[in-house]
């Protein structure tokens, strides 16, 4: 008896096609935190060509993704920056400063505590720059905590993470 | 250019297998056996300099343990971006810089790969039971603007080969 496997395969491919465009559509958990780290990445590419009001919108943008009383550390300050404006207001500035930004994250994972309600999510950031004629490369650890309000997923903190403990 | 016989075959479905056959092994020897890195930045000058092509190896750490002086890639959250170093202390060690030189338990390393030396200084620092040491080649460059430093064995990828 000769089997077909066309149609098996055809339905292997539908199926596959049908859950891919589901996922699209309605994300779940870790699909909505990738989907804001990709804007973050997005936001913060900027090319020398782009015009600054462009450039500020998008960044400005991302307020919608940070929490009120998010903070981030490790950045140019000792200090932690604080609150979402100080935060959109000091990328606005990076982005400002650097000419041609391209922001990679990568090596993504994702977990979740406090019953669905707060992630943790460990990545690399990977910076191509130019600034005053130099290119350049840098990459840092992070550890981002996102928490859940009003049903969107938000920036609460950015934690640097040393791969190599510095010695003194 | 002809290609041999014995690699194009004359049955086209052969072939075809033939190419995705080497196209798989490719595939699978430089995701999990040899993984390419392209060097960036100048801490690893003159060993390593930006744009050069390096290949690591991700399982001889699997029958040997790291040895001092292996150039050793370190992982970040992945494998995507990775650091390039020397191990120049081992586990248990106590590690320091004196006028650029490293001394181990209170003896100068011989680093023959070195080219130019600052004046690096540091604290005596203790590893602990899986703890090493890495930094790269350039110790020219100014000690805070390098990235060194310890890390733990479950961080080492694997050492470059080639």
């Amino acid at each position: 008896m000769r089997v077909s496997l066309r149609p098996v395969a055809l339905g292997i491919v539908a199926a596959a096609l049908a859950f891919y465009g589901y996922r699209s559509l309605f994300p779940d958990d870790e699909g909505q935190i990738r989907e804001v780290l990709d804007r973050v990445a997005a936001a913060m590419t900027v090319s020398g060509e782009d015009g600054d009001v462009g450039r500020l919108a998008r960044i400005a943008a991302l307020a919608s993704d940070v929490a009120p009383d998010a903070t981030v550390e490790g950045g140019a300050h000792p200090e932690p920056l604080t609150g979402r404006d100080a935060i959109i207001a000091a990328a606005v500035r990076v982005a400002g400063a650097i000419g041609d930004l391209q922001l990679q994250l990568v090596d993504i994972e994702v977990g979740f505590e406090a019953g669905h309600r707060q992630a943790l999510v460990h990545l690399t950031a990977e910076a191509h720059f130019k600034a005053a004629g130099e290119s350049g490369i840098d990459a840092r650890e992070l550890d981002i905590v996102f928490r859940k309000s009003g049903g969107r997923w938000l920036i609460a903190t950015v934690l640097p993470v040393d791969t190599l403990t510095p010695v003194r | 250019m002809k290609i041999p016989h014995w690699v194009a075959g004359t049955n086209p479905r052969r072939r075809i297998v033939r190419a995705l056959t080497v196209v798989l092994g490719a595939y699978l020897l430089l995701s999990y056996v040899l993984l390419p890195v392209r060097g960036a930045g100048i801490s690893m000058f003159p060993t390593i300099t930006t744009g050069d092509i390096k290949f690591v190896s991700t399982i001889t750490y699997r029958w040997r343990e790291p040895r001092r002086g292996d150039i050793v890639a370190v992982r970040m959250a992945g494998r995507h971006v990775v650091y390039l170093k020397r191990i120049v202390a081992m586990p248990g060690e106590r590690m320091r810089f004196v006028k650029g030189v490293v001394h181990i338990n209170g003896v100068a390393l011989d680093e023959p790969y070195l080219q130019n030396q600052a004046d690096w200084r540091s604290d005596e620092i203790a590893l602990g039971p899986s703890e090493y040491f890495v930094v790269g080649d350039n110790r020219s460059m100014q000690m805070y603007e390098h990235d060194m430093g310890v890390v733990s064995r479950d961080r080492f990828i694997g050492p470059v080969v080639f």
